[in-house]
């Protein structure tokens, strides 16, 4: 009888243990597929409860108008600063060169920093990026070179490129900047 | 019998306590007795920026001669007493070129005819407005007295940025 007893509360232990398991799955898949799937409508508070799943509407098309006149397109969105900043005998610099979401589905950038000698002498290039897509943004760099401390004229280059196949290049951007050397 | 029993209460008990933290996100909070009071400060350093809308390019027809872009400068956040100086640049002087041959063209920036020189400024923004823009009229005759052949005939334009 006391073995019996033994037994059942074994089994229960085992079955709570088993729910727990599951109890958990199930919470973990939630908050992948939240995470991963979800996009969230405010509600009339503001608050993310009493959000609706939405999918992108395969019905929607560009306008036309935007496909061959090139005279009809939205501009180039360039983010702009006054001045970077870097570490003096350093290569490795923080910056945040972006391009912003505004040019989704129409142009990639490009950033180039360029480092100015005095009386016109013309640039040198410390950096030049590849083909940054809207929305993304290169926070890390490396310089060709270090630089001793000071305050440097230079100049962000901002070359954009049509996302289509041949990746033409438009008017472009230059933006003066103080590069700081700390 | 009795000692098992609680074994078992007490393992199901830790085995479920997990699931509620899993459940809250990890926020706990406490409450004692007695009333607390403290100051913290709230504060953000804006940096200096601002967005600038470019136009990307400009196609003259026979159709169309004269075409409008605007240009556009958004989200300005500038250091008190500074302006901010939108300058324009033609890589060939207003000539839209394909190889030796050339076809002349004309801006002008709010109806204002801008000169054929290196470098003119066409915008200027002051700290505490938060935008500005300019219309730029692109002019041609689309005068082929210098187009030598057929093809495509383009000019790059360079917009510089400068904050003082």
């Amino acid at each position: 009888m006391r073995r019996k007893s033994r037994l059942f509360l074994l089994l229960i232990l085992l079955l709570f243990l088993l729910l727990f398991l599951i109890m958990i799955g199930i919470l973990l898949v939630q908050r992948a597929r939240y995470g991963r799937d979800r996009i969230e409508i405010p509600g009339p508070s503001g608050g993310m409860s009493g959000g609706v799943d939405l999918v992108l509407d395969p019905d929607a098309e560009e306008d036309p108008r935007h496909e061959n006149n090139d005279n009809a397109e939205r501009g180039v969105v360039i983010a702009g600063r006054e001045s970077v900043t870097v570490s003096a005998d350093k290569r490795e610099a923080a910056v945040d060169f972006f391009n912003p979401d505004e040019n989704a589905q129409l142009y990639y950038l490009t950033f180039e920093l360029r480092l100015y000698g005095g009386d016109g002498q013309g640039y040198e290039v410390l950096y030049t990026s590849g083909l940054v897509e809207p929305g993304k943004h290169i926070r890390r760099i490396t310089l060709s070179r270090s630089l001793e401390k000071g305050v440097y004229e230079a100049v962000i280059h901002v070359q954009p490129y049509r996302m289509n196949e041949e990746k033409t290049p438009t008017n472009n951007a230059d933006m003066r900047i103080r590069l700081i050397v700390d | 019998m009795k000692k098992l029993s609680a074994i078992v209460l007490a393992a199901v008990l830790l085995l479920t306590s997990p699931s509620l933290w899993l459940v809250s996100s990890g926020n706990i909070i406490t409450q004692d007795s007695g009333e607390k009071s403290g100051n913290i400060t709230v504060g953000y350093d804006a940096g200096v920026a601002y967005t600038v809308t470019i136009p990307a390019s400009v196609t003259f027809t026979d159709s169309e001669k004269r075409i409008e872009r605007p240009l556009q400068v958004n989200n300005i956040v500038l250091s008190e007493g500074s302006t901010l100086s939108v300058n324009i640049a033609s890589s060939n002087h207003f000539k839209m070129t394909h190889g030796e041959g050339y076809i002349e063209y004309s801006l002008l920036v709010n109806s204002n005819a801008v000169p054929k020189q290196n470098s003119f400024n066409i915008l200027k923004v002051a700290a505490g407005e938060k935008s500005g823009w300019a219309i730029l009229e692109f002019v041609t005759d689309l005068d082929t007295e210098h187009a030598s052949y057929a093809g495509s005939y383009t000019d790059t334009l360079t917009f510089t940025v400068t904050i003082n």
